[in-house]
């Protein structure tokens, strides 16, 4: 394996492996940075490692491996096993089928990661790799120097060919091969899925403030035909029940009633995308009326609209939903112990909140979220930086209300929530996303990072779950303009220059994230998302609801060996033989004398068509050509003829053609 | 005879030798008639074997798990491995070769270049094609521009051919390219004829020629013969006086010299009875090489059979020849 060679491998590898760390175990990621280094140093000191270390490092990472996923019996360890085994064979890469050897064990390694996480990026990765891989397949032919396929023009075209006409193949074929409906396997692997958002299952002051400063998109909405009004665009992802008086958590054995999907009348229709796979809440608009969720995944409903989602594939989630325009206020026996749950406030807070705010008691609950709107109206201030809050919940929550006043949405939504239930009013802390970034390149909203909110659900014995929204108070110009928008207003005011996410509102910059947004959504909806559903709604689409799955089958073979039979011809007119060239100059020629209205066939002896054209007043242009053409094609010392010759045939088969027209 | 031990055989060979051992003998006669120069032949190589298997791998996952990057990256592997099959396919048409020269004579260990020239017919270039003898690969082309010729040098170093007299029956042009997935191969027939000739050994017979007396019982010489004129030349200086043809030089009006040379016919009939065959024929080697080229040699071979009485240095070439062939049947290359 020469230098070059060796510089593609060892990158191809960490490329390959390092930007997954996060699906793998940090022993073996360790392990194979250690074994990476040592690839590198050994090669660039030129030192041989001996056979017994070579050895006894590979039942080092054997053991690494089945140490980290308690045997090799999952995606994960064959992922770890062959990366570790690729960068083992980097030790000993000496002759070309060594070469070939650590390509087999990268590949086996990167469907491994494929398996284990499916994303745009990794598509692109697939081409490039193959593509890079190829090359340098092509490059080991002539155990030459890596460069020299970079220098050789025919060869690169001979690449570009094969790669140009592979992606067309590949890609018809993935759309074209029927999909199943069903998976043998569904994710019964062992790995870990994160958080999409950074929400957790608790809410802690600054949770949602350092969430708000990520600029990268969480989800895709697309809306059917209705699209709801900015405002009331309220994506809500988990409920918050329990608190100590400033922090909410979870809990999951709480549910209610409204929880589950109703039928009725729906509006707003929408499909959503995750921008990542991961697990947790997801995001709906609620009230929720029905709910499909279009990737593999268990569903668990636990509180008002509160959606869990474990996946079982490693791709990013996808859903359906619409929202409910009448909403059920009636409770079950078993949702009034859970009500009940909602009330619970650590008796210390619920005293102070008494004695403070005295009179709020004996409010009904609509009375004393007017009151709250008040309280909050009068003194406090909404702000993108507010500040930690330190201390006991209790101090914390007396700091915001009595001293500091300012907050984000998490401040004023869980104290507005804990006001209620001083007063013996149910209420919830409800976590997501408000608002979103309209696409209009491609019809759809980007929730982002900085969409983060947090609102309050309370119950009223009348009305039933009503979502009450204190930021509305403090802040409106935040719901009407949504998180983007105000954060820029919210900079303005507060006198700060300039922010990187200053230059995604560039006109023409922000028309060019847009389009690339776009293009990267619709790119994953055709590839990533790509599943049996819509491969009937294409062929619906295209009439032909009919076709089963056999059909298809044989339409893809077919299609396969058109293609490549295709190709085949194609190389082969390209290897055509060598006078055809000029045969097909002089064929030019005959047709060029036919249409001028001579007797002449394809048959006709050249000498004798000269005679003919001889009195011809452009005699002299054709005879020159026919000259020409009894030199190059009758020479007997020359066995083909050479680039020169069909050049100068077809400049005087130009001139022919002059000439005849001009005599027209 | 060729050693096959010590290189790797091409795919072309093997396939080749793989068949004739499934197939009935009676079939072989049939199968050599089938076998067209013109035709191309192709399989798949050991690496192409593994893509092919690693791609059935991956189909298999896609639909288990219905993963589209695994989909996607079934059809991409399969579009590269197909198409990589008609590129090969099509790098060994229309490349054909000629020879300058049909005989070519080496001796055992050396270096042995037989000048061959391809010509490529085809519009476009081919690339990375190899030429192969007995499944050994003798010289590789990178790249092979259209419509042009280009000289190829085989050297046959590598088939550790023995002393023998050999005949190329075919050669073998063949190609891994693009991706060395496959293996594609066509044949040429080229009349070309190669004699290895043993590599000499220093002998005693090297002493013998300059002693006839002493030649003994293995050698038999006859030394026949006399100094004759050969030609005029100006005097050198430094050169003694008693050469120079006073008459001559009066003419000319400079000191001509009368140079004679050794005229002396020898005629040697060496034996090679005795001894170990192959040890006699190399100091027969060694000794025709210390030989005067205006000899008149021949040997008795080592079977008893009198070689021809060869004279001058080309037909010297007669009794290397003979030397090499000595005890071997004509052996063909493929």
């Amino acid at each position: 394996m020469s230098f070059g060679v060796f510089w593609f491998a060892w990158i191809f590898v960490g490329v390959g492996f390092l930007p997954f760390y996060a699906l793998h175990q940090s022993s073996v990621i360790n392990l194979f940075s250690v074994l990476w280094g040592i690839a590198l140093v050994t090669r660039l000191r030129q030192w041989h490692i001996m056979g017994a270390v070579r050895f006894l490092s590979l039942g080092l990472a054997a053991f690494t491996v089945w140490q980290a996923y308690d045997g090799f019996r999952s995606v994960e360890a064959a992922g770890g096993l062959f990366a570790l085994l690729a960068v083992l064979k980097l030790w000993e890469s000496y002759s070309t089928r060594d070469a070939f050897l650590f390509f087999l064990i990268f590949q086996l390694m990167m469907i491994a990661q494929y398996l284990l996480l499916e994303s745009l990026w990794l598509l692109g990765f697939i081409i490039l790799s193959t593509f890079l891989m190829f090359s340098i397949f092509m490059e080991l032919q002539g155990q030459q120097r890596l460069s020299s396929l970079f220098k050789n023009l025919g060869k690169r075209r001979v690449l570009a060919q094969i790669l140009f006409v592979s992606l067309i193949l590949s890609t018809a074929l993935f759309f074209i091969f029927p999909r199943s409906t069903f998976t043998f396997f569904i994710r019964s692997s062992k790995q870990q899925m994160h958080p999409w958002t950074g929400f957790s299952a608790e809410l802690r002051p600054g949770q949602i403030t350092s969430i708000m400063q990520d600029d990268s998109t969480t989800f895709r909405a697309r809306f059917a035909s209705e699209t709801p009004i900015l405002s009331s665009m309220y994506w809500q992802g988990a409920t918050l029940i329990d608190s100590d008086g400033f922090n909410w958590q979870r809990d999951v054995r709480i549910s209610f009633k409204g929880n589950s999907e109703r039928r009725g009348k729906e509006r707003f229709l929408y499909e959503a995308d995750m921008a990542e796979p991961g697990e947790g809440a997801l995001f709906l608009l609620q009230p929720t009326a029905q709910f499909k969720l279009l990737s593999h995944g268990v569903v668990r409903w636990r509180g008002l609209n509160d959606v869990m989602v474990t996946p079982m594939s490693n791709r990013p989630l996808r859903w359906r939903a619409s929202v409910l325009t009448e909403l059920e206020s009636s409770l079950s026996i078993e949702e009034q112990e859970s009500l009940q749950r909602a009330k619970e406030l650590p008796a210390d807070v619920k005293v102070w909140i008494q004695e403070n705010y005295a009179e709020f008691a004996s409010l009904s609950a609509l009375e004393l979220r007017d009151r709250i709107e008040e309280l909050f109206v009068r003194n406090f201030a909404y702000s993108l930086e507010p500040g930690a809050y330190s201390g006991t919940p209790l101090n914390q929550l007396k700091t915001f209300l009595l001293e500091r006043k300012v907050g984000v949405c998490e401040h004023f939504a869980s104290s507005a929530a804990m006001i209620f239930r001083a007063f013996g009013h149910a209420s919830l802390v409800a976590v997501g996303f408000h608002g979103g970034e309209y696409n209009e390149l491609g019809d759809y909203w980007s929730i982002r990072g900085r969409d983060a909110h947090a609102w309050v659900l309370y119950y009223d014995e009348n009305l039933g779950w009503q979502r009450f929204d204190p930021t509305n108070l403090v802040a409106p110009e935040r719901l009407s303009l949504g998180g983007t928008r105000y954060r820029q207003l919210w900079r303005e005011r507060q006198g700060i220059d300039f922010e990187w996410s200053d230059l995604t509102q560039n006109s023409w910059f922000s028309g060019v994230m847009k389009a690339v947004d776009t293009a990267y959504y619709q790119l994953n909806l055709a590839f990533i998302n790509y599943d049996a559903e819509k491969q009937r709604q294409i062929l619906a689409n295209l009439g032909l609801e009919n076709w089963r799955r056999a059909i298809l089958r044989g339409i893809s073979i077919v299609f396969a060996l058109i293609v490549v039979l295709v190709f085949w011809l194609w190389q082969r007119e390209s290897s055509k033989g060598s006078w055809s060239v000029v045969n097909r100059i002089y064929q030019a020629y005959l047709k060029s004398l036919q249409l001028k209205g001579f007797n002449v066939t394809n048959s006709t002896a050249p000498l004798a068509l000269q005679q003919q054209l001889h009195e011809q007043s452009y005699a002299s242009v054709c005879s020159k050509f026919i000259e020409a053409y009894i030199k190059i094609k009758y020479d007997t010392h020359k066995k083909f003829p050479d680039r020169d010759d069909e050049k100068l045939l077809r400049r005087l088969g130009r001139e022919v053609r002059r000439a005849l027209r001009t005599k027209s | 005879m060729v050693n096959l031990k010590s290189v790797g055989l091409s795919p072309s060979f093997l396939f080749r030798k793989r068949l004739r051992r499934l197939l009935p003998q009676r079939w072989h006669a049939r199968l050599e008639r089938l076998e067209r120069s013109s035709r191309v032949y192709i399989v798949p190589t050991l690496m192409g074997m593994y893509f092919a298997f690693i791609a059935l791998v991956l189909f298999l996952i896609a639909i288990s798990y219905g993963h589209n990057l695994a989909y996607y990256a079934t059809f991409l592997f399969f579009s590269f491995v197909s198409l990589s099959a008609i590129i090969a396919n099509n790098n060994i048409t229309k490349v054909e070769v000629s020879w300058p020269r049909i005989q070519f004579r080496g001796r055992v260990g050396e270096d042995i270049s037989v000048p061959l020239i391809l010509i490529n017919r085809s519009q476009f270039s081919r690339y990375d094609i190899k030429l192969e003898v007995n499944g050994v690969s003798v010289a590789h082309v990178d790249e092979l521009k259209p419509l042009t010729t280009q000289e190829v040098v085989l050297n046959l170093k590598d088939l550790n051919l023995k002393r023998g007299h050999f005949k190329l029956k075919r050669l073998t042009l063949a190609t891994r390219f693009p991706f060395a997935l496959f293996y594609a191969w066509n044949w040429s027939k080229i009349p070309i004829e190669v004699f290895i000739h043993p590599a000499p050994k220093p002998s005693r017979l090297k002493t013998v020629v300059h002693d006839n007396n002493q030649s003994g019982g293995e050698l038999i010489a006859k030394n026949i013969g006399s100094e004759e004129f050969f030609v005029i030349r100006e005097h050198r200086a430094g050169e003694g006086l008693f050469r120079i043809d006073h008459r001559l030089s009066l003419r000319l009006d400079r000191p001509q010299v009368r140079e004679y040379r050794d005229q002396t016919v020898r005629s040697f009939l060496v034996d090679l009875r005795g001894g170990e065959s192959e040890r006699s024929l190399a100091e027969a080697v060694d000794w025709l090489d210390q030989c005067s080229n205006d000899s008149e040699c021949g040997f008795i071979l080592p079977d008893g059979r009198h070689t021809r009485i060869f004279i001058g240095r080309n037909n010297q070439q007669n009794l290397y020849d003979e030397l090499a062939r000595f005890g071997q049947n004509t052996q063909e290359l493929e």
